[in-house]
Order: C-alpha cells, then structure tokens, then sequence
C-alpha cells in the first residue's frame, strides 16, 4: 500500500511539475514575441480564465482562445512550446511522438485536457 | 484610488472603423490628385503627397516602436519597418528636392535609388521575420503556386525591361542594373506579403493584415512605374503615385491598429 501510495503521490507530483513546466515554457514563447504584445496576450487569455492556475492549464482551451485571438500566430507559440518542452523533457523514452502538436503536449503533460 | 476597468471592445467594429477611415484619407488624398490631373501643378502635388503618407506612415511606425521596444518578434520586425519606411521617406524626399526644389526631374540612378534599394533590407527583414507568426499552417502547395506566379511574371517583367533597355545601352550598367534590382527584390517581398494576405481572416487581432496589404500596393506601384519607365513616361503617371499613396495609407492604419489594440496591454478586453 505505501508503495502504491508513493507511486501515486510520485506520479500526482510529476504531473504538477509538467504543468509548471508548460506554464514557464508559455510564458518564455509568448515573451519573445516582445513585452508589451506579450502582455496584452496574457490578459486576454487571464479573461478567458485559461491562465489562472499555473499547476492547471487546460492546454486545449488555450489553444482555442489564442487562435481565436492570434490566428496562425497560435500555431507558432504552440509549436516553438513543443520543442522547448521537447528539450526540457531531452533523455526521457515516452516522448509523445504522433498526433497534433497539442495531443503530444497533452499526453506529455499527462492531462487528457481534464484538468479543468 | 479605484482603479479603472478595462474598456471593452469589439473587434470587428474597430476593423470597419479603421476601414472607412482608411476609405476617407484614400478619397481625400487621391482624390486632391484626381482633380489636378492635366494641370501644371500634378507633379508637384503627386510628390508633395507621396512624401507627406511616407512622413505620416513612418511617424506612426515610431510611435508603435517607441511604445513597444525593440525587444522580442515583434519589436525587432516593427523596428525594421520602420527602417524601411524611413528609407522610403528620404528617398522620396530626395525625389521631390529635385522636382519641387530644383524644377528639374530627379536623375536616374540618383542617392534616392541607393537609399530606396537599402529599404528593402529593413522591409524584407519585416516580411520574412514575421512569415513565422502570420504564416504558420500554409498549405506548401500554395507557397509554391504564389511564388511561381510572382516569379514568372517577374521573369517576364525582368526580360521586357532589359530588351528596353539594349535599345540605348551605354557602357555604364549601372542604370540596367539597379533597374532589374527593384523588380527582383519586389518580387521576393511579394511572396511573402502575398501568402500572409491568404492566410489572413483569422483571429481578432490578426483578421486584417494591415502592413502585409500595404507592401503588396508598394510592389505593384513599383511594377507600373517600371512600365511608365519602360514607356518613357508618356502617359499620366497620376495614378501610380495614387498607388504609392495607398501603400503608405494602409502602411499607417497598419501602425494604428497594432499600437491601438495589439499593444493595449491591460486595457482593454476584446469582445
């Protein structure tokens, strides 16, 4: 039972460290585009409510409200996302490595796009 | 103190707002050309209007790059443009000292064509920087179809102009050369702007891709003022300067939309 235990707390804490990992990384890709479009982005999503928790983010809906507020611009975030998780996560076997790139986010981050 | 809320704003409604404005600075400018056309003063005027949106496109151009830095995509691209439009108002500038100043018509190659040949740099960097934001999800048969349209016609074009030009070749090149070189480098530019023009109609903030259209009338302004030149000037060239003044027109509502809303920050909340 502990052991069990412990693998579910271990599993539970990975994936609240994924979350903040895809939260930091966000965050970085849409500050290179430049502070202040950067900004007006954050707070468009912050209204949406899709960035009110940085251990929750239903990257699904994000993505959604971003291409309804970027157009393609949202495919490039998500995309330069993707490989700056990629690198993050370098060394690691189970890299998602089919579907869209918001698929392989999902199931790197071990959300299922449930978590809101 | 409270603190003032956000102003809400529909999108849409900005978009055709900004548009019929667009419309009302095009019908006055053009318009004012429209009713000189045959008199004395059409060249004069033509000039004075060209360097006047080039001065208002550029300003507006360093009120987005002062307002959003240099730091970022964005504040690099926007820093670029405004380059580009600066090289394009002095260029024009010069162009209009030698007809309104001097009386004389500008010589060709002159400064103008090194400094208008250096804006592509700026306006290229622009262009292709921001492809990567305006332009992901293209379709690779549609990049291909655009590019070998423009680069066909540009071939066709590039073949005209130096058959025109052997008539009365001198031992210089210099004057054959700069005269391929704009059509060339129009043609690099016009794929890119042309493909973010197609992958246009999305997102609220990226519905209409202001700048993209505007560098799309500077390349075919360009395009006919190689055929007036070809021709020897012989028609009214009116309408081409009405051309350039539309580019730099929709240029600047560009800069007025992106300062407006895209650099809103925390003000405002998109409907």
């Amino acid at each position: 039972l502990t052991i069990a235990g412990d693998e579910v707390g271990s599993g539970n804490k990975d994936k609240s460290t994924q979350q903040l990992l895809l939260r930091k990384v966000l965050d970085e890709t849409i500050q290179s585009l430049g502070g202040p479009i950067s900004k007006t982005i954050m707070w468009q999503m912050s209204n949406k409510g899709v960035f009110s928790e940085s251990t929750r983010i239903d990257i699904k809906a994000f993505y959604l409200n971003l291409k309804e507020l970027v157009g393609p611009g949202a495919d490039m975030i998500m995309e330069v996302t993707w490989q700056k998780l990629k690198k993050e996560n370098k060394g690691q076997n189970n890299l998602p490595r089919s579907g869209t790139i918001i698929d392989m986010i999902m199931k790197m981050i071990q959300s299922d796009g449930e978590m809101r | 103190m409270e603190k003032s809320q956000p102003m809400q704003i529909d999108l849409r409604k900005e978009n055709g707002r900004l548009f019929v404005g667009l419309a009302l600075a095009l019908v006055a400018v053009n318009g004012f050309l429209t009713i000189l056309i045959g008199t004395d003063e059409s060249n004069l005027y033509q000039d004075a209007t060209r360097i006047g949106t080039a001065a208002g496109a550029l300003a507006l151009s360093l009120l987005v790059v002062a307002k959003q830095g240099v730091r970022g995509l964005f504040g690099r691209s926007y820093l670029a443009l405004a380059i580009g439009l600066g090289c394009w108002f002095a260029a024009e500038s010069i162009w209009g000292y030698y007809e309104i100043g001097l009386g004389e018509e500008s010589p060709f190659p002159s400064v103008a064509d090194a400094i208008w040949l250096a804006s592509y740099g700026g306006v290229g960097y622009y262009l292709f920087s921001l492809s990567k934001f305006y332009g992901t999800g293209l379709k690779k048969w549609k990049i291909i179809a655009v590019a070998a349209m423009i680069f066909a016609f540009s071939s066709i074009y590039v073949y005209s102009l130096v058959i025109v030009s052997l008539e009365d070749i001198s031992e210089d090149l210099t004057p054959l050369l700069i005269s391929v070189a704009y059509p060339i480098l129009d043609a690099i530019m016009l794929v890119p702007a042309v493909l973010m023009v197609l992958n246009g109609g999305k997102g609220k903030l990226t519905y209409i891709p202001w700048v993209f259209i505007g560098l799309i009338l500077m390349g075919i302004a360009d395009t006919l003022l190689g055929f007036a030149a070809m021709t020897g000037f012989q028609d009214d060239t009116t309408f081409i300067t009405m051309v350039y003044n539309a580019s730099y027109i929709w240029m600047a509502a560009g800069m007025i939309w992106h300062a407006r809303f895209a650099l809103s920050g925390t003000k405002m909340t998109f409907k």
